[in-house]
């Protein structure tokens, strides 16, 4: 039996228009990675435990490991390289490096969109809340707290500089 | 991983016939995240799959005179905070918010999660042949990873379903309303899911043809209020090594329409009726509810290694009661 295994996927990917050509096994995080060449985005484990490969999919934080390609098809994509305001640092990325929130850097852009995610739902989270919505990124080398601190601070930033 | 075509079909009928025409080749993908798990780790293979991302009206939550309807395709993050899962029907949103973790329950569905594959790291491992997969024997008998197994049945796999929300669903007396190319029937979850004695292979009731489209629950009394405590190895991302959903009402100082329903106990979610029948008519007390707890595991027969599962299920049992029964009234 003849079947198609290959399809073009359309998706807006931090606002820009992109299409590829997209095996029927392609992930969306080989769709960014390998099709659209946005390799911020990492890849941890392939099956949806470590939070490396977590992207915005229309409004909510996916891991995108485990999003077929083909379900991103008219779908707004945003990912790591869409949270910077061109060379201005966001408040997030900053307080990472101020509060050296990472060693290796495999997780954080995962941890990245996951806590602009948060924040953008939730701008003054508790310690509690920070942890408990970061609960699927995990980070090898950091032990977390720095990570929790920067997000926090990050947040209380964002929110004296909105008044 | 093997090529497969990709099916989106827009109505669940066409989901139905596809499924009908392709058999055992094909599987419905919802959110993926535990199919695509399978696909990659090699455990299973279909030429043929179905998504239901794009059949319209699946991803609706509906109250109407008759219930509370949630369609297959609601993913669980819009469970956590609907607010239609208040009152009696809180618990669900509970259960919801124990799943995995935020990204995941950013994608997976309620008919995902009530129809996901067993946990049991035999079934799991692509190495090992099991019942479950078609294998000839069940390894895990004989060997020392049984936390995923049941405590109770006798079947001759005992592998059980790692839904969270399955043990509330069925506390709330939910019932499963199926379509496929032969049209639809609905059925009680209690039904819907295997039983004690399973036959390895089948985890629910669905023919072939068929698609799970909808849970319906009953109207439920204002006043009744249940909460799902679950048990496992770590806080996040986690599945219940047993978990426990109770619920009921007190009038006039007494328990009225109770429900208790275990997970990861039984093959399936598993009601008590004894341990619902020493409840009826009492006056909450920290007593009844341990007897309660007792009851719930009279049965158990655990294997060599998961016998711990009684202690933390029976914790769990008079936790959840006591819990309900001390804030409602
Ligand atoms: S790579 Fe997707 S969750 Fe780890
Ligand atoms: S910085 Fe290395 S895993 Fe997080």
């Amino acid at each position: 039996m003849s079947m198609d295994t290959k399809r073009i996927v359309t998706a807006s990917i931090n606002g820009a228009e992109i299409s590829v050509m997209a095996d029927n096994r392609m992930s969306l995080l080989e769709m960014l990675r390998d099709a659209a060449g946005l390799t911020g985005t990492k890849e941890g484990c392939m099956t949806g435990d470590c939070g490396a490969c977590s992207v915005m999919m229309n409004g909510r934080v996916v891991d995108s490991c485990l999003v077929m390609a083909a379900e991103a098809e008219g779908a707004e994509i945003e990912t790591v390289e869409g949270i910077a305001d061109g060379k201005n640092l966001h408040p997030l990325q900053r307080k990472f490096l101020e509060h050296a929130a990472l060693q290796c850097g495999i997780c954080t852009p995962g941890f990245l969109v996951s806590a602009k995610a948060l924040l953008e739902k939730n701008p003054d989270p508790s310690d509690a809340e920070t942890r408990y919505w970061l609960a699927g990124n995990l980070c090898r080398c950091t032990g977390y707290q720095q990570i929790i601190d920067a997000v926090r601070d990050a947040a209380a930033e964002m929110r004296s500089s909105a008044k | 991983m093997k090529p497969f075509a990709y099916h989106q079909p827009g109505e669940a009928a066409e989901a139905g016939r596809l499924l009908e025409t392709h058999g055992g080749q094909a599987r419905l993908i919802a959110g993926g995240s535990d199919l695509l798990g399978e696909l990659k780790d090699g455990i299973v293979h279909y030429g043929q799959l179905i998504s239901l991302s794009r059949v319209k009206g699946l991803d609706q939550i509906h109250q109407g005179a008759s219930g509370l309807r949630l369609g297959a395709m609601v993913i669980l993050a819009r469970m956590e905070g609907d607010p239609l899962l208040s009152g009696p029907y809180r618990m669900l949103a509970e259960a919801a918010r124990g799943v995995a973790t935020p990204e995941i329950r950013n994608q997976g569905t309620l008919g995902g999660n009530l129809c996901q594959r067993p946990r049991c790291l035999h079934y799991r491992s692509p190495w090992v042949s099991c019942l479950k997969k078609g294998g000839s024997g069940c390894p895990a008998m004989e060997s020392g990873h049984q936390h995923y197994l049941s405590v109770m049945g006798a079947g001759d796999c005992r592998a059980v379903n790692p839904s969270d929300l399955a043990p509330p669903l069925v506390a709330l007396a939910g019932v499963a309303i199926i379509d496929g190319a032969s049209g639809s029937r609905s059925l009680p979850l209690t039904d819907f899911f295997a039983g004690p004695d399973q036959i390895a292979g089948r985890d629910n009731a669905l023919r072939p043809g068929e698609l799970l489209v909808a849970v319906e629950l009953p109207p439920m009394p204002e006043n009744w209020r249940g909460t799902y405590l679950k048990a496992r190895e770590r806080t996040a991302g986690d599945f219940a090594l047993i978990s426990a959903a109770f619920g009921c009402r007190i009038e006039e100082g007494r328990i009225e329409q109770a429900r208790l329903v275990l997970g990861g106990a039984s093959a399936g979610p598993m009601r008590c009726p004894e341990a619902e029948a020493l409840l009826e008519g009492q006056a909450p007390s920290a007593e009844t509810a341990a007897r309660a707890a007792e009851a719930a595991f009279a049965d158990a027969s655990p294997l060599p290694h998961n016998g711990f599962k009684l202690d933390l299920g029976r914790a769990l049992v008079s936790r959840a009661i006591s819990q309900i029964t001390s804030s409602t009234g």
